[in-house]
């Protein structure tokens, strides 16, 4: 949730008085002054990610007596971030026991006194080991905390690492309890081999199959040792024994292949495991006979596709599915097929005369990362080509002014949440697409928890409709809008239905917890708002409090 | 496709040749995985058997004992190349054939006593400082070598290893944490003031030529490898974008230099600045979002990073190109298309494809279109850049071509400022020139060994290079060359590292051979060293 803290807007105060910082920078543990941390000072009306050009960075160096000084800031809201070497910068916690990484600066009042508290960061080290005790090289450390609360995250520092050659690992965390976690990364594997079939061994034993494997030697955390680090502390000889999993196969074949096609080419084939086990994909490849065999697989689910390219022309099957149990998986059919094309007409309601000619692009979306446009003709018909097989989300753009898209209907029936199923075929596919410029409008202003404008310059206002909640998802742009005080918030082109509106602090989404999580649980708990076609409500918003579980 | 892919399609297609004849009864191999160092066996290697059987790909696995022993039964007789890896050591099969083991199996025979020899990797250790002599923690290093590389981080004391590392010479880079995206230079009140390091090389220099070398073992660990961040100023470009469409959103500029790149997002007033960039050659070009979700980008445009500010940088916006064209032969050797142009190279289809070749580019290409029948084709919507012309056969070149009215000499066509509605035609020639000849003073290990054949002059793009190995007695060649000027040398394979047309080191000692139409040149070479710095 870092582009939260990314995309905050602050309020400038109206004088023109300055404001400054003047304070000492210390180590967090033995309260001693600090001399040369690198401190910096960036005003939290952030302007994107990418930290080119625009935004202004104030920096001071601690002296030998610990004492540094920016002056001439303008009044406002900054984060400050410290660095030296062996040491993090964890955010301050306010009173409700939220980490706050920002200082507010008002005008002619510097700040006297302020202390920059740097924590001598702890490390893990140790060693990925297979059955043998032999080093596995190439693979992922991550360290997350034990329990909500149990470790204070930085923003910025790397909570892992991967392994060398010599199987060894160094992950540099804030003092906390910690499991450490090996992630195999599946993206290596090439379970297939080289045409047509992993490789024949006459001793009867398979290459092993590792899963996700806590510190020291457990396949869930119940059976997990936490490691207890103290400021400063090396911990060392954390060697992770990889827990075997039983090796898998998933076998079958391709059709569809044309005749004549050149000898030797094969089909490829994709493998994407789904699901906890970690994402990532493995290849395999059709023998002469359109036969294939993936191995070297664990249990779980998998997605598996095939691809065919000859002389220009693709081929491509529909995605299978495929749950891998405790036992190898045959006869698995991947039929390959052209690219159809799907024709289709967009109707835009309520079409006021003077529309400006904007060409209307209808774009479908598949999740293996492929899309396909067509732009919508004068006549408000469709032809979208090279499509192939799949579940697909449709969009519209770009979308007219208040517009949303009212209908997708697929052969007659209507498309949900804006997917389209073609994952039995293509062609003679038509969709219908009625836009309607009738969006429902809400706009209001941020109040505190007594109905009085807020009195906090931040606020993040959320909005949410009934799918969203049960999606999963993690809110976006599209949901999601920054707000300063004083200022309104708007939405438009919103679909008819049930929303939730709520507004936080952003300062209190900081610290690394798991905000998905909290976010969707107070979704769930704010008023709700039924919005209708062509509705301009206007509703003032509250700002929610958010109970800190580590709240000291 | 010739250059660098030909080496890899001679190494990894020179697969062995089709099997003995079926009829087999089951064969068995034995033999040990050694280390070549230490001459010790190495336990629990992956070994594995890789070829073709009866004319079809056949791999078999097994694992060796703690005594380095392995065995496999019940194969089918064929033409097998044996390899191991394990943790630890260079992963199989290595670049050169001496790293190989061709097995040849006859049914119902029992091969033992076959040795594979897996070498040590080595690692490099090492400091590095900023240019005020103090630790810097979190700093990326990196290792390069013709033959691959690696990587790692450094403590808060500055010290780094990188494992795993195939014995050569390496250059070894370091950057500090964050230096990459650039923002303005800190605003400091205190009187002091904010240094800015450059990427830089061992031992402390900004620019790779002038690097040293570190020289990795088999088994071996290169300690005192400290690198000095140099300091340099804070440089700042500045320009704007013209000629944008009202629909572009979320414009932003790219910085590019060879493989990577970042980006700044386009101010309000059409304008931008870049900071922190380190000395070198970059490409900026501006990148936005058309409204159908397509990505679109202006032509690249070069600039180099000395010490003082760019300003002034004009990105402009020119629609892109809608290019028919032709095909035309020189003679009737120009015009044949062979099914096979290299072992085990097919020619698919005939295309033509337009390569970016901006020095610091995206590696672009504006995509291929076929040929049809007649020498016809129709590339279209061609986004404004250079490009090198190109066709997917490579007993042809190109050797001139006609954009409208204007001649060019040579495939690269500059559409900086769009075609201008022009049609493109293409004028083949044979590529009937061959060059051949011994590499003197090999020393009996030939496999050691590259030779390098650049194009010379300002068309001399790394990916037109061509690189062979010699064979065992030392002898090379080069066949279907374009009637040219080019450059060779002969270099140790592990100290190769190439920027544009030269091998970095040995600039001085690439020597000029002229290949004439359908001409069979002869030309020995001595295996140079390299200029010590």
């Amino acid at each position: 949730m870092r582009y939260i803290a990314l995309v905050l807007l602050a309020c400038f105060g109206l004088s023109a008085q300055q404001s400054g910082i003047e304070g000492i920078a210390v180590d967090a543990v033995t309260r001693q002054p600090m001399a040369g941390v690198h401190i910096t000072m960036g005003s939290a009306s952030a302007v994107g990610f990418m930290g080119g050009g625009d935004a202004d960075v104030y920096g001071a160096i601690s002296r030998q007596d610990g004492r540094f000084s920016v002056t001439g800031l303008k009044p406002g809201i900054y984060f400050v971030e410290a660095r030296h070497n062996g040491y993090l910068h964890l955010p301050p916690r306010d009173s409700t026991g939220s980490e706050d990484p920002t200082v507010t600066l008002k005008p002619g009042e510097p700040l006297k006194d302020y202390v920059v508290e740097m924590t001598p960061h702890a490390v893990i080290v140790g060693h990925v080991l297979d059955e043998n005790g032999d080093p596995v090289e190439h693979v992922e450390v991550a360290a997350e905390a034990a329990a909500p609360g149990a470790a204070r995250q930085s923003i910025g520092m790397a909570g892992g690492g991967r392994t060398d050659d010599r199987g060894a690992f160094r992950i540099v965390l804030p003092p906390g309890k910690f499991y450490v976690q090996a992630r195999m990364n599946r993206g290596m594997g090439f379970a297939g081999g080289m045409m047509g079939g992993p490789e024949i061994r006459s001793d009867g034993l398979a290459p092993p199959v590792y899963g996700p494997t806590f510190y020291p030697s457990a396949a869930s955390k119940d059976k997990a040792i936490a490691v207890e680090l103290a400021p400063g502390q090396n911990a060392t000889g954390i060697d992770i024994h990889l827990a075997q999993q039983r090796s898998l196969t998933i076998g079958g074949t391709v059709t569809g292949m044309p005749a004549g096609s050149p000898p030797g080419i094969p089909a490829f084939i994709s493998i994407t495991s789904l699901g906890e086990n970690g994402t990532g994909s493995q290849s395999a490849f059709t023998g002469p006979d359109g036969k294939f065999t993936a191995a070297g697989l664990s249990a779980g689910k998998y997605q598996l596709r095939a691809r065919y390219s000859v002389d220009g022309a693709e081929l491509r099957s529909p995605a299978v599915e495929v749950q891998l149990g405790n036992a190898n998986e045959t006869g698995v059919t991947l039929p390959l097929v052209a690219g159809g094309t799907v024709s289709g007409t967009l109707e835009i309601e309520g079409k006021s005369k003077s529309t400006p000619a904007e060409k209307l692009a209808v774009r479908l979306e598949s999740d293996s990362g492929g899309s396909v446009a067509a732009e919508v003709g004068e006549d408000g018909t469709f032809r979208v080509e090279k499509v192939f097989p799949d579940r697909l989300r449709l969009r519209v753009m770009p979308l007219p002014e208040n517009a949303y898209v009212k209908s997708v209907k697929v052969g007659g029936a209507e498309a949900t949440d804006g997917f389209v199923d073609l994952s039995h075929g293509v062609n003679g596919a038509a969709i219908a697409i009625a836009i309607s410029r009738n969006g429902g409008r809400l706009e209001g202003k941020v109040v505190g928890e007594d109905g009085n404008p807020s009195t906090s310059p931040l606020a993040l206002v959320f909005l949410a409709d009934s799918g969203f909640a049960a999606s999963g998802e993690d809110p976006d742009e599209r949901s999601m809008k920054p707000v300063e005080a004083g200022e309104k918030f708007t939405y438009s082109g919103l679909r008819p239905g049930k929303y939730r509106l709520m507004v936080l602090d952003p300062r209190q989404l900081m610290g690394g917890r798991d905000n998905a999580e909290v976010l969707k649980a107070l979704l769930a708990g704010a008023p709700e708002i039924e919005i209708h076609e062509g509705d301009r409500i206007t509703k003032d918003a509250k700002i929610t409090t958010v109970e800190n579980p580590g709240a000291k | 496709m010739r250059s660098r892919a030909g080496l890899l399609a001679i190494l990894l297609l020179a697969m062995p040749l089709a099997a003995q004849t079926d009829g087999g009864k089951p064969a068995s191999v034995q033999g040990t995985v050694t280390d070549s160092v230490t001459g010790l066996p190495v336990p629990r290697a992956h070994v594995s058997l890789q070829g073709t059987s009866g004319g079809k790909p056949a791999r078999y696995g097994a694992t060796s004992g703690a005594d380095g022993k392995f065995a496999f039964t019940g194969l089918t007789p064929g033409n097998y190349m044996a390899q191991a890896d394990r943790v630890g050591f260079v992963r199989s099969p290595g670049v050169s054939p001496r790293d190989r083991t061709m097995v040849d199996v006859k049914a119902d025979e029992n091969k033992t006593g076959i040795e594979i020899k897996l070498t040590p990797t080595g690692a490099i250790i090492g400091r590095v400082v900023d240019s005020d002599g103090e630790p810097v923690e979190d700093a990326s290093v990196s290792a390069q070598s013709g033959r691959g590389g690696g990587s790692g981080t450094t403590d808060e004391k500055g010290l780094f290893r990188i494992g795993g590392l195939a014995p050569g010479k390496y250059s070894v880079r370091a950057s500090g944490r964050g230096d990459m995206f650039g923002g303005k230079p800190e605003i400091r009140t205190d009187g002091t003031t904010e240094v800015h390091n450059a990427s830089t090389y061992y031992p402390g220099v900004t620019t790779q030529k002038e690097a040293a070398k570190v020289d990795v073992r088999a088994g071996g660990e290169t300690s005192g490898i400290d690198i000095q961040l140099a300091r340099v100023p804070f440089v700042r470009l500045g320009g704007r974008v013209i000629g944008l469409p009202g629909n572009a959103e979320d414009v932003s500029v790219m910085v590019s230099q060879g493989n990577g790149g970042w980006g700044t997002p386009l101010k309000s007033d059409g304008s931008f600045e870049l900071w922190r960039l380190d000395p070198g050659k970059y490409t900026l070009s501006a990148d936005w979002a058309a409204p159908n979700g397509e990505q679109v980008h202006t032509a690249g445009v070069e600039v180099e990073v000395a010490g003082s500010n760019i300003e002034n940088i004009e990105l402009r916006v020119v629609a892109d190109s809608d290019i028919p064209g032709r095909l035309e032969f020189e003679d009737d050797e120009a015009k044949q298309i062979p099914r096979e142009d290299g072992p085990g190279r097919f020619v698919q289809e005939r295309m033509v494809t337009l390569e970016g070749v901006n020095e610091s580019d995206f590696g672009d290409s504006a995509g291929s279109v076929a040929i049809d029948a007649d020498g016809a084709f129709h590339l279209k919507k061609v986004p404004a850049g250079k490009y090198r012309v190109r066709v997917s056969w490579g007993t042809a070149y190109v050797k001139s071509m006609r954009l409208g009215s204007v001649a060019i000499d040579g495939p690269l066509l500059d559409l900086s400022k769009g075609s201008g509605g022009a049609d493109l035609s293409i004028l083949m020639g044979a590529a009937n020139g061959s060059l051949s000849g011994t590499v003197q003073n090999v020393g009996g290990d030939a496999a050691a060994v590259t030779v390098v054949l650049t194009v010379d002059g300002e068309r001399g793009l790394d990916r037109e290079n061509q690189y062979v190995e010699p064979s065992a007695d030392g002898t090379y060649s080069f066949d279907h060359l374009a009637p040219g000027n080019y450059l060779i040398v002969a270099v140790p394979e592990d100290d190769m590292a190439i920027q544009g047309n030269k091998v970095l080191g040995f600039e001085d000692q690439m020597e000029s051979v002229k290949v004439g139409p359908k001409e069979k040149v002869t030309k020995d070479l001595k295996l140079r060293t390299r200029a010590v710095p």
